[in-house]
């Protein structure tokens, strides 16, 4: 903006300080005019009596609420203002959500800006909101990335309500940032990429967003973006029962959902299909993923992936049953330059309906982004033809009916037959034979879809339109749907595609696949279907081809479900003799499933011998040094050993049976997760082979034990309870230790979650012993790399445990041993300003033992390990140095003591970066020691009223969390005794309020009297 | 002059064992009153009826409290109290119900329907609030230093409504004055009442 005379005028004119009129009349409006905000920002004076003056007029309309005659009375003064936020001054509304409403302010102390954010309903928010706002808070207060909003504090204001302040972003909703960009791709990519990593950082951390959307993330002046807004976010159940349940402000978990049963949350534009579809609980980081697809297609083709559509249901339908425009075309279409064809297969890949099939994670996408910027090749491959055509083929109602298409779309079979083509050709190896392995795929599968093209719609499609949950209708629709599978095969029995044995083979691969899936009804056409596919496989591909040999194994499989065990047995057979010109690694595997399979025949015709020896050698060739080097995978081994183990138990070798069932848990462990199935079904096979045991190993598990345990966790997700994980986590670290002994980093693991688990609900000795435990079993696991750092984790957390309970020889005890270990660390391993605040920690620890002579030197060192990285400023050095005060202050070491905590005082307890607690920290340390070492000063007087004002500006969750520090508290009022005048009781009354101690209120009441 | 600092509840409890110490029992029937007259009248008793209530309640508490019956750290003084006022309210109630003019066209009413404790809780707490807020009030009437115009535009103002510019006309004070007087008046009455609410909160 210029002036008529040419000279620049600043943006802002200075305005001079409004009259008390003239603010108090704006204490009641709404918006403060632009010129004067900034006023305000600049005026401290200003902006206090403003805050004030609201205050004032908050509290007269409360009491006019209040002392209304009881019947009736004035009707309620309904003008809205702006909320009063202790320590905040609000200077607009900035927006209003269904949940929440945003003001912009700043806070009074530290002049920075800030959002915050209240529930919109207030005192009238029903339960489940205000839990709902309060997980918000917990969740965003938990997120530090550059990338996602920094939430400063929760709060409860005067009225309850609860709030919560966050960094003030200065930028725009991401879409309108991206519309003037629509042709800077690289730009908007590398945006993403951003945006990818704090996605990510949140997952990492089990937070899901829900609810990603163009709105919920700004961009600032610099171009980074920022991710806002977590109210309808979720953490994910592992998370939410161990990890975060340490964060002490977590709320208490809700006696209910937070999430409605069938209710929609979210954006429907940006909501993935099983958001839609599937209850929050089941859905996980990759509807972010989703959100992220449905972004970059918008930004990168200026269209919505289903276009635009009336109603909701029908945006609804279309996310969950229509295919994306391709990205190509819908750029062509806004008239914006080609899409690259990698583009399009990262976008297509985002967007795809089956979860399984889109990025996993939003650090993947965020790779083949960096891939796409470097000009590298992408990690995406575009869906297959045989997939692409065989999804279509699902989708056509009129080809499929729905009890039909049900099976097909849960059907194993075609991605196990595609499975195990893919392997067979990247075992072959080179590029050209995996592609004619390709063309080959695709050609079969579109073969395959012409067959089901031409047979089914021949048939009356009538009971499979109708639908719906009529049982009638649903037996009809399965009865038509096997009626048109029966005449398929009959079809292919006939002689139909004689010509086309290939094609045949895999039309009656899936069709076995299909029964399989459809349940015991329908095995013995499984059965019919597998022998059918084998046959046709050997014909078309010769015996020995691995696609035969799945074949035959699949029907193995499908005899052993009808308890066919001789066919089972000779087939089996069959197969161990086939192979042999296999690569090794096929070779191993098939050897492995054709044993166990032989195995399980042989014991369901009682050759119980036999069967050991099928399983003992199935279990042998899973060894890494057996005949034949191919690996076999771990789940596989592990079926091995559940065949060996249920043959030793028929043959009653129980404890032989007993070893290899824990062999079977130790491989399963390896690869699962304790929650798997998996691994209950198999603690609960041990609990039977304990029971047979009479009487067992005394230090062996109880059959009770295990099968409880096998509940608990198969229930664990549910089960929120802390004390209750605790007493199934010692039984779960009984059975670790007996099945990995105490060396394991499995054992340690669970010690250490064992131990957090026990520290979050209180019980800081138990936390202690299960920390020191876990890091002593890290240490032993003899992994000197990953070890000695959770080990160094593990010990300071033991310290912090034993500090908690003031155990200090042993917290002094842990830090030590972390110091040592982090000493001991190679240089490029080891950031400096850990090792010096590792060192400062055990010299807290030491000053807390009141051992201030070892302290000193440990300071002094961690202060000139602080130094030489951050410089002399900062909260850091102040801190330091208010600790070195107490140490030569404790020494008797007086005027040293005074130096420091002078420096420590003028270093830190202004500056915005020192943490509130610190900050009286500071003004504690310089208070207390000035009063000791020269007396009531005006100095000290200053120290001690900057302890009033850092008390009156923070909430106490800042200044100590979340518990109110007594001593610090008692420290105050014993500082202000010392002083004379109004300002003492002014102070010793505002520590007795905040601690509200009997014993202290007496003692200010004489205070107050004899002033 | 500052205000005396108010009395604890917990101070007024150990007063009311005294049986001579009469000023005990009056603070404590001070206090209470107040608020079990407000409580009444929320419940639909008459003025009248609302008094016997509270005097009745006042009295078997004290009766409980000597006998032991009450302690504190059992219990919430005013879920107890609020305990013996609801039977006592619940019988004056019926008891109006009854009466000739209780009766409606189709014969006796109804048992007279009571709130849920949450409810009760809540306008205990009302009751409470508008007595401290009243006596807070009464404090600074009594105790401010401002001139009697400058008082009386706070309260034309905070507690009327009025503008400053009309309450200045109403007082014949200056407009900036009413501002001052209202800024003073409302900083010492939230002193007051939060030293009053800090006092009672022992009960809560």
């Amino acid at each position: 903006m210029t002036s008529s005379s040419g000279h620049k005028q600043p943006i802002v004119a200075q305005v001079p300080c409004p009259g008390e009129e003239h603010l108090a009349a704006l204490a009641g409006e709404q918006h403060i005019p632009e010129d004067l905000q900034q006023h305000l920002l600049t005026c401290g004076r200003c902006a206090e009596m403003l805050a004030e003056l609201r205050a004032d007029l908050h509290f007269e309309r409360d009491i006019r609420s209040c002392l209304e005659p009881v019947p009736g009375g004035p009707p309620p003064e309904i003008r809205p203002t702006l909320p009063v936020i202790p320590g905040y001054l609000v200077l607009q509304e900035m927006s209003r959500g269904g949940q929440g409403v945003i003001y912009r302010g700043f806070q009074l102390s530290t002049r920075r800006p800030a959002a915050i954010k209240l529930l919109a309903a207030g005192n009238l928010a029903t339960l489940r909101e205000r839990f709902r706002f309060e997980r918000e808070i917990e969740i965003a207060s938990s997120l530090r990335h550059p990338h996602i909003v920094t939430v400063f504090h929760g709060m409860v204001l005067p009225d309850g309500r609860p709030a919560y302040a966050m960094e003030w972003i200065d930028g725009i909703p991401l879409d309108c940032w991206i519309e003037p960009r629509r042709h800077m791709r690289e730009q908007i990519l590398a945006l993403f990429v951003k945006l990818c990593a704090a996605v990510q950082y949140a997952h990492g951390r089990g937070v899901i967003h829900r609810d990603l959307k163009p709105g919920n993330i700004l961009i600032d002046s610099a171009g980074e973006p920022h991710i806002l807004d977590f109210g309808l976010a979720r953490r994910e159940p592992g998370f939410a029962g161990l990890e975060t349940a340490s964060d002490a402000n977590a709320p208490q978990r809700p006696p209910f959902s937070l999430t409605m049963p069938g209710v929609f949350a979210g954006t429907p534009q940006y909501a993935a299909p099983e958001q839609l579809t599937l209850s929050a609980d089941e859905t996980d980081g990759r509807v972010d993923v989703y959100a992220l697809g449905v972004m970059l297609y918008h930004a990168l083709t200026g269209a919505w992936p289903y276009g635009t559509h009336a109603t909701i249901a029908a945006l609804f339908d279309a996310v969950c049953n229509t295919e994306p425009r391709h990205p190509a075309r819908a750029a062509a279409e806004s008239r914006l330059p080609r899409l690259n064809t990698d583009l399009c297969t990262i976008l297509l890949k985002s967007l795809a309906k089956e979860r399984s099939r889109r990025y996993q994670t939003a650090v993947s996408l965020a790779r083949d982004l960096e891939f796409f910027l470097k000009r590298e090749p992408i990690e995406a491959r575009r869906d297959s033809t045989w997939y692409v055509i065989t999804k279509r083929l699902l989708r056509r109602p009129r080809l499929l009916a729905a009890g039909l298409a049900a099976s097909l779309i849960g059907m194993a079979g075609l991605g196990a037959v595609i499975a195990l083509s893919a392997r067979a050709a990247e075992a072959r190896r080179g590029e050209i034979a995996e592609r004619r392995q390709r063309e080959q795929a695709a050609l079969r599968a579109q073969a395959v879809s012409l067959v089901f093209r031409e047979l089914l719609p021949s048939r009356d499609a009538g009971p499979a339109r109708g639908g719906g949950t009529d049982p009638t209708l649903f037996v009809a629709t399965q009865n038509w749907a096997d009626h048109n599978l029966a005449q398929l095969r009959a079809a292919l029995s006939g002689g139909w595609l004689a010509d086309q044995p290939e094609l045949a083979a895999h039309v009656q691969a899936v069709l076995s696949e299909v029964f399989a899936l459809r349940g015991t009804r329908s095995g013995f056409l499984s059965e019919a279907a597998a022998k059918e596919a084998r046959l046709l496989m050997i014909r078309a591909y010769g015996p020995g081809n691995p696609l035969a040999l799945a074949s035959m194994i699949t029907e193995v499989g499908a005899l052993l479900a009808r308890h066919r065990y001789v066919e089972a047995e000779t087939l089996a057979r069959e197969v161990l003799a086939d192979l042999g010109h296999l690569t090794d690694e096929i070779d191993a595997t098939v050897t492995v499933q054709a044993g166990v399979g032989l195995s399980r025949a042989l014991l369901g015709q009682q050759k119980v011998s036999e069967a050991i020896f099928a399983a003992q050698a199935a279990v042998a060739r899973c060894t890494p040094q057996s005949a034949g080097s191919g690996s076999v995978p771990v789940l596989l081994h592990a079926d091995a050993a559940r065949a060996l183990a249920a043959a030793l138990a028929a043959a009653g070798r129980f404890t032989e049976a007993e070893d290899v069932v824990r062999q079977e848990l130790r491989l399963r462990w390896n690869v699962l997760r304790d929650t798997d199935p998996e691994i209950a079904a198999t603690l609960n096979t041990w609990a039977d082979m304990r029971s047979r045991l009479v009487p067992g190993p005394p230090d062996a598990p109880s059959p009770q034990t295990l099968r409880t345990l096998a509940q608990a966790l198969l229930s664990a997700h549910s089960n929120q309870d802390p004390r209750l994980l605790i007493q199934r986590g010692n039984d779960l670290l009984q059975l670790k230790l007996g099945l990995f002994g105490p060396n394991s980093p499995h054992t340690a693991l669970t010690l250490a979650t064992l131990a957090r688990v026990s520290g979050d609900i209180g019980l800081h000795l138990a936390a202690t012993d299960g920390y020191l435990a876990a890091a002593e079993a890290h240490l032993r696991t003899g992994q000197s790399v990953s070890g000695d750092d959770v080990a160094i984790e593990c010990f300071t957390e033991a310290s912090e445990s034993a500090s908690l309970i003031e155990d200090h020889p042993r917290a002094v005890l842990a830090a030590a041993r972390a110091f040592d270990l982090m000493k001991r660390l190679p240089r490029d391993r080891v950031d400096p300003t850990m090792l010096a605040a590792c060192q400062r920690t055990l010299a807290i620890r030491l000053l807390n033992a009141e051992k201030p002579a070892e302290a000193l030197p440990h300071l002094l060192d961690s202060l000139r390990g602080f130094r030489a990285i951050l410089g002399d400023q900062g909260h850091v050095i102040a801190t330091t140095h208010a600790l070195i005060a107490q140490a030569c202050f404790a020494l008797h070491d007086n005027a040293i003591a005074l130096d420091h905590a002078q420096t420590a005082f003028v270093l830190g307890v202004d500056l915005e970066s020192t943490p509130a607690d610190q900050r009286l920290g500071l003004a504690r340390t310089r208070a207390e020691i000035g009063l000791a070492v020269e007396g009531p000063t005006p100095t000290t007087l200053h120290a001690a009223k900057r302890m009033l004002q850092i008390l009156d500006t923070f909430t106490p969750v800042e200044l100590s969390q979340p518990a109110p520090d007594h001593g610090t508290f008692a420290g105050v009022a014993a500082i202000a005794a010392e002083f004379p005048g109004p300002p003492v009781v002014r102070l010793a009354w505002k520590a007795e309020s905040i601690r509200r101690d009997r014993s202290f209120q007496l003692w200010i009441e004489q205070a107050m009297r004899h002033p | 002059m500052p205000a005396p600092l108010p009395i604890t509840t917990s101070v007024l409890l150990e007063s009311l064992r005294n049986e001579r110490d009469q000023s005990g029992w009056t603070a404590f029937s001070d206090r209470y009153w107040p608020v079990l007259v407000g409580f009444g009248r929320k419940l639909g008793l008459q003025e009248s009826d609302a008094a016997d209530a509270a005097q009745w309640t006042l009295t078997e508490f004290l009766r409980l409290f000597r006998d032991g019956k009450y302690e504190r750290g059992r219990g919430r003084l005013s879920a107890f109290v609020i305990g013996i006022a609801r039977n006592r309210i619940r019988t004056l109630l019926r008891q109006m119900h009854r009466t000739p003019h209780g009766l409606n066209e189709s014969g006796p009413a109804d048992e007279p329907a009571m709130p849920d404790d949450s409810s009760l809780t809540l306008i205990w707490e009302q009751e409470r609030r508008r007595a401290i807020l009243q006596a807070a009030l009464a404090e600074l009437r009594r105790s401010s230093r401002m001139s009697p115009a400058g008082l009386r535009a706070f309260e034309l103002v905070a507690l009327q409504s009025l503008s400053p510019q009309e309450a200045a006309r109403e007082t014949g004070i200056s407009v900036d004055d009413v501002y001052l007087a209202r800024h003073r008046c409302t900083r010492r009455l939230r002193e007051l009442v939060a030293s009053l609410t800090e006092a009672w909160e022992l009960d809560a």
